[in-house]
């Protein structure tokens, strides 16, 4: 298999991070472009813990979030850089068994 | 954990929301074309009862109209024809179809059993505009041929993915396994075998509980089986592989967007439609072909006002329709899980992994 090296892992997270902000070109999607390595563009220094996550969406200590006893968008609001309309499965395959 | 559970329910909580909207506005991205129930395989968990029998099928004719019809009403910028069957090379037109297809501007993938692929037959998929293909592997060489009941299967599936690869120019070959109770012990063994492909992903699901598959309830995954499933998926995802589930069930807040890239959100309906042998309109293939869900027929109904006009048994939540589902704290995020493995004469998921993952 065409593994992701600890480099391309981890600007593949990027990319997939980055897909959640809305991004395109880091969407399921992009599977019908380039490989993923030509995809996701060359490797950067990014850390998935300190620059996407926290980043976007605040260090997720500090939200307070109660999963039993909340709604989530009383907590957190819209999580506006995730765009839903991205949201979309990888169509290389057919229907969800493939039993075809 | 790709993101904290906190970020991915708060996405999971917006995705709600969208979905309401999609039920409201919904967006063909994905519209499966079932060219042939025809099969040179017999696979014991077909979804679609294949059979080596060719039936009252759509013509060439028809397949090329329905390709106008549908450039003309929608946008396909955003659309993939998804190709599937039976065995769709075992259509004696799909080169014309697909090559009329690809001329036309759409993108298509197909699922095949590659037993069929020679590098001739590779070469011309290439030339009529392929993407993505995915080749069912569901076992090692034994076990893969017992299961679709074809001596060589395997062998030959095997040199079909290696001539798909060997053109070198498909945005995607993958590999699906289809893992039951009784392959599951397979599974590092496969991983070695696929780890040895220069594929691009390595697709792992689950066998569901519909089609042929209903008679082999000793084969079906156990609880545990599915956590052994899904911690080895996500186990070599975390070490850079490209394996991935399907989107056939939700997974819960820990688990999604953890085996695959997506959060979980049924299809049928809301994304995806399909054209099937006959003519029949219907969501996802592998929802059960009962009248009720049947939307309509492509020789007498135009796609576009199907859509638009009816497909409503689709856009609803399935929660609302089991009392237990709509009092569960996860009806919000799974809707009632899938429309394929939701039995309708009782109006319960036939999978649900509360309990299980979550």
């Amino acid at each position: 298999m065409k593994k992701l090296t600890r480099r391309g892992f981890i600007a593949a997270l990027t990319g997939a991070a980055l897909g959640l902000t809305g991004c395109r070109v880091f969407t399921p999607e992009a599977v019908y472009g380039p490989p993923p390595e030509d995809v996701y563009g060359p490797p950067s220094d990014f850390d998935p813990e300190n620059n996407v996550v926290e980043t976007v969406y605040g260090p997720p200590e500090d939200l307070g979030y109660d999963p039993v006893e909340n709604e989530p968008e009383d907590v957190y609001g819209p999580p506006s850089d995730f765009d839903p309309d991205d949201n979309v499965p990888e169509a290389v395959y057919g229907p969800p068994s493939m039993f075809r | 954990m790709i993101l904290p559970a906190q970020v991915k329910t708060g996405h999971l909580g917006e995705l709600a929301d969208y979905t309401r909207k999609l039920y409201r506005e919904p967006e063909l991205r994905r519209l499966f074309f079932e060219l042939t129930l025809q099969c040179n395989e017999h696979c014991f968990h077909c979804g679609s009862t294949c059979t080596s029998a060719r039936g009252d099928e759509l013509s060439c004719d028809d397949w090329k109209r329905i390709i106008d019809q549908v450039k003309a009403d929608f946008d396909i910028s955003r659309m993939q024809l998804c190709i599937t069957g039976g065995e769709p090379l075992l259509n004696r037109d799909f080169f014309e179809i697909m090559g009329y297809a690809h001329e036309q501007g759409f993108r298509w993938g197909m699922t095949s059993n590659a037993t069929l692929i020679t590098p001739q037959v590779a070469r011309r998929l290439a030339d009529v505009g392929m993407g993505t293909i995915s080749v069912s592997i569901d076992g090692l060489r034994e076990t893969h041929d017992e299961l679709r009941g074809f001596r060589g299967g395997y062998d030959r599936a095997m040199a079909g993915v290696q001539n798909l690869l060997d053109v070198g120019t498909f945005h995607a070959v993958q590999v699906t396994t289809v893992v039951n109770h009784g392959n599951i012990d397979q599974l590092d063994a496969l991983f070695e075998i696929m780890d040895g492909l220069d594929i691009d992903s390595w697709r792992v699901i689950n066998l569901e509980p519909i089609g042929r598959a209903l008679e082999r309830p000793d084969l079906m995954l156990t609880p545990d089986d599915y956590r052994r499933l899904f911690t080895f998926i996500r186990q070599k995802r975390d070490e850079g592989y490209p394996l991935c589930y399907g989107c056939s069930h939700y997974l819960g807040v820990d688990w999604e967007l953890e085996l695959r890239d997506w959060y979980w959100l049924c299809n049928a309906g809301v994304y995806t439609a399909s054209i099937m042998s006959n003519g029949d309109i219907g969501a996802c293939l592998d929802i059960e072909r009962r009248p009720e869900l049947i939307q309509g027929n492509i020789k007498r109904d135009r796609l576009r006002e199907v859509w638009d006009k009816r497909f409503e048994v689709f856009r609803h939540d399935l929660s609302e329709l089991n009392e237990d589902c709509r009092a569960c704290e996860h009806a919000r995020f799974c809707r009632g899980d899938a429309h394929h493995s939701w039995d309708y004469d009782n109006n319960r998921p036939m999978v649900c992994f509360k309990g299980t993952l979550f």
